[in-house]
């Protein structure tokens, strides 16, 4: 499984640099932005690259396509901003705002690798708290990522 | 034609993050993160990346304005040089804001100095311009010490007084780290607004908005036995705080040998923030043991030797006839202080984008501190600066900004420090007692809430940010109690009106405010005219206070 970004609880503090980050590398449009799961968290939440991804089966152009590394990617050339992807995503993380006629989706900064020879996304090398880590499979059940929001003061996360 | 990656250090706060513009010959790309930066290892908040946006903003100001119209710098300085030159000293007013290099502030006040003006202040009316007077040592006593990073990482008890993740959010990673190291390791949040900080802490001082002070005072008051105490009751009724709190903070930061106060205050938050730094300073005094207080804060901006309010009030009188402001937002990013500019004859100031609204007066181009070399004034000491970009064409440096106006290189000298005194205990009981509630005291029927405004990194971005895809429409913070009595519904359209004006917010709908508050991005420019401010007559700080709203569904 290639790697994903994850969310540590315990350190995400709402500042939603992630966002800015996001704006900065691709045209003032964020791929990961921040949803209101309750009225009391604000989380960042991003493309999930489904290992059956929705967006890719209601696309009727096939512009969403999945790589043997696991991520779900746009050949942007065949898309025709028809909005399927955007409708049948069930996490909500394509926003419907089109940047010329495509629907912006996360893919992990695959340009960044090619640009500046760094690996991982944008939003997890900027994260102020390292919150956002880039991990795969095995790394993933490490026990102390999130565990300690568990027993975190009762205080609700402000939105 | 390769990429190639420009280190630089980030100036939008004081907090020094390394980071790396990415160009691409002359062309701007974006931001990167170094990992082995020494500060901050590559993590930067909301406003450092938006470093690179800003280096080719489509406002991007290159040419001098002159009441909104582009002029030549050979007209500017034609036309100006003369009337500053022969102005008598005592009718110039020199003031300087943000985007300055400690060389550059050196060559203001040695502008100022040359001709022999007293009237040298920080154009920089935010009430987190005391936390740089509260580090500074009153005559007779020694000098405060300013938190270190390690500080942090080894402290026993932290105290974060106001919105510090917000105004740094780099700072959160340092303080959790520190949270989460030992059990006994205990973290404290004061603050009239349930921030994102209060989520980490172990106690959340959730204070009446305006009574911090009153809280700080107290907690002072349990740690030294010789000082008079506020009744418990009065404090409780006052502030709405648990009073074992207070004597459970009081006890950690006197066993533990070892605690930090980081305090950040933005404008619009609390009616008497020099009290509130009065009654920082006291607790400090009070803490025995190793301990340090960090300014979280945006700006770096230090105190002049004069004040704005003293000059602003000099303005009104007739007595200053001409102002010239170094930085980058002073005045059009405080609409409400421009109608006190009105009676000067000659207004300059400088910029980096071209401002919103057409003012009376020359708007001048100047670089962005990427595109400077120099040193940076940060928390952790000087830094220095290496140009990520080539000065935009058409802007003009500070010093060759001066040398056209006198003719010669600018002298350098030492930015004056202004006075500090400080308020003596019983002067500040006194002070504190003031802001107990009166039983005469009323609620205005008609302007039911309180307004409060908030400071985040992010709500930086959004506002100097080339325009978004999906531009955010200013919202206003609202209890869904008050909310549904009101029958307002979540990212509803509605108005919000304050004595001084109204404007149109989205409605958030947000258990971070208490029932009969409501909070406002202060980074929006739109906001900044809801607000009164003040001039305290000692000291000529401007203070932009929260004040009284009234908020109604708006179809």
């Amino acid at each position: 499984m290639a790697r994903r970004i994850v969310l540590d609880l315990d350190y995400c503090i709402g500042c939603q640099t992630c966002t800015a980050a996001c704006q900065a590398a691709f045209h003032g449009e964020a791929r990961i932005r921040h949803g209101t799961p309750a009225t009391t968290a604000l989380l960042p939440v991003a493309c999930r690259h489904c290992e059956q991804p929705l967006c890719a089966a209601a696309c009727p152009f096939q512009v969403l396509q999945v790589t043997e590394a696991g991520l779900v990617v746009q050949n942007s050339f065949r898309c025709v901003g028809c909005r399927s992807c955007i409708l049948a995503c069930p996490w909500g993380v394509i926003d419907e705002t089109l940047l010329r006629h495509i629907p912006q989706k996360c893919n992990l900064c695959a340009d960044r690798k090619g640009q500046v020879g760094r690996d991982g996304p944008r939003c997890v090398a900027a994260c102020p708290t390292g919150a956002l880590k880039f991990l795969d499979e095995s790394e993933l059940p490490k026990p102390e990522i999130g565990r300690r929001f568990l027993s975190r003061s009762p205080y609700w996360r402000r939105t | 034609m390769s990429i190639s990656l420009m280190r630089t250090t980030c100036t939008f706060c004081p907090f020094g993050c390394t980071l790396e513009i990415v160009r691409r010959g002359r062309q701007i790309l974006g931001v990167e993160y170094p990992e082995d930066s020494p500060v901050n290892a590559g993590r930067v908040c909301a406003r450092g990346t938006l470093a690179a946006r800003l280096l080719d903003h489509p406002r991007r100001l290159c040419y001098p304005l002159l009441n909104g119209k582009e002029r030549t710098w050979d007209e500017f300085f034609a036309e100006v040089g003369p009337q500053i030159r022969n102005c008598p000293s005592d009718e110039l007013a020199v003031t300087y804001d943000r985007n300055l290099t400690i060389e550059e502030q050196e060559m203001v006040a040695g502008f100022a100095h040359q001709f022999g003006t007293d009237n040298l202040a920080a154009a920089w009316p935010e009430a987190e311009l005391l936390l740089d007077v509260l580090l500074r040592p009153v005559s007779g006593s020694g000098p405060q010490r300013s938190a270190t990073l390690d500080d942090i990482v080894n402290a026993d008890s932290i105290l974060l007084v106001g919105d510090v993740f917000g105004a740094m959010p780099v700072v959160a990673r340092t303080v959790l780290d520190a949270r989460y190291r030992e059990r006994n390791r205990k973290l404290y949040c004061l603050d009239s607004i349930r921030t994102n900080a209060a989520g980490f802490a172990h106690k959340f001082l959730w204070v009446k908005p305006g009574t911090e002070p009153i809280v700080l005072f107290a907690i002072a008051s349990l740690l030294d036995a010789r000082m008079k105490k506020i009744a418990p009751e009065t404090v409780v009724a006052a502030s709405g705080v648990t009073y074992a709190y207070l004597n459970e903070l009081a006890a950690d930061f006197a066993r533990n040998r070892k605690g930090v106060i980081i305090a950040a205050l933005n404008s619009g938050r609390t009616s008497h923030p020099e009290l509130l730094t009065s009654a920082l300073r006291l607790l400090m005094s009070k803490l025995k043991g190793t301990k340090g207080l960090l300014a979280s804060r945006e700006s770096a901006v230090v105190p002049g030797p004069s004040a704005l309010g003293h000059i602003l009030n000099r303005i009104e009188q007739g007595k200053i006839r001409i102002l010239i402001n170094f930085g980058m937002e002073f005045p059009f990013a405080w609409p409400a202080l421009l109608p006190r500019l009105e009676p000067l004859q000659l207004l300059v100031t400088t910029a980096v984008l071209r401002p919103r609204m057409n003012l009376s007066g020359w708007v001048l181009p100047v670089p962005l501190d990427i595109e400077k070399s120099g040193t940076v004034r940060t928390l952790w000491g000087e830094m220095k600066l290496v140009p990520a970009a080539r000065p935009v064409s058409g802007s003009r440096t500070i010093e060759q900004l001066i040398s056209g106006l006198i003719g010669s290189p600018p002298a350098r000298v030492e930015l004056p420090l202004p006075p500090t005194s400080e308020s003596k205990g019983r002067e500040l009981a006194e002070q504190v007692r003031q802001l107990f509630p009166n039983e005469n005291d009323s609620a205005d029927d008609e302007y039911r809430f309180q307004l409060l405004a908030e400071r985040p990194a992010y709500g930086f971005v959004v506002e100097h940010a080339p325009r978004n895809l999906s531009p955010e429409a200013p919202t206003v913070s609202i209890h869904p109690a008050d909310a549904r009595s009101l029958g307002i519904r979540a990212q509803d359209n509605v108005r919000l009106a304050t004595p001084l004006g109204s404007q149109r917010f989205a409605a958030h709908l947000s258990e971070t405010v208490r029932p009969g508050t409501l909070l406002v991005d202060y980074n929006r420019i739109v906001t900044r005219n809801l607000f009164p401010f003040r001039i305290d007559n000692s000291s000529g700080m401007v203070i932009v206070s929260p004040t009284r709203a009234k908020i109604w569904r708006d179809e």
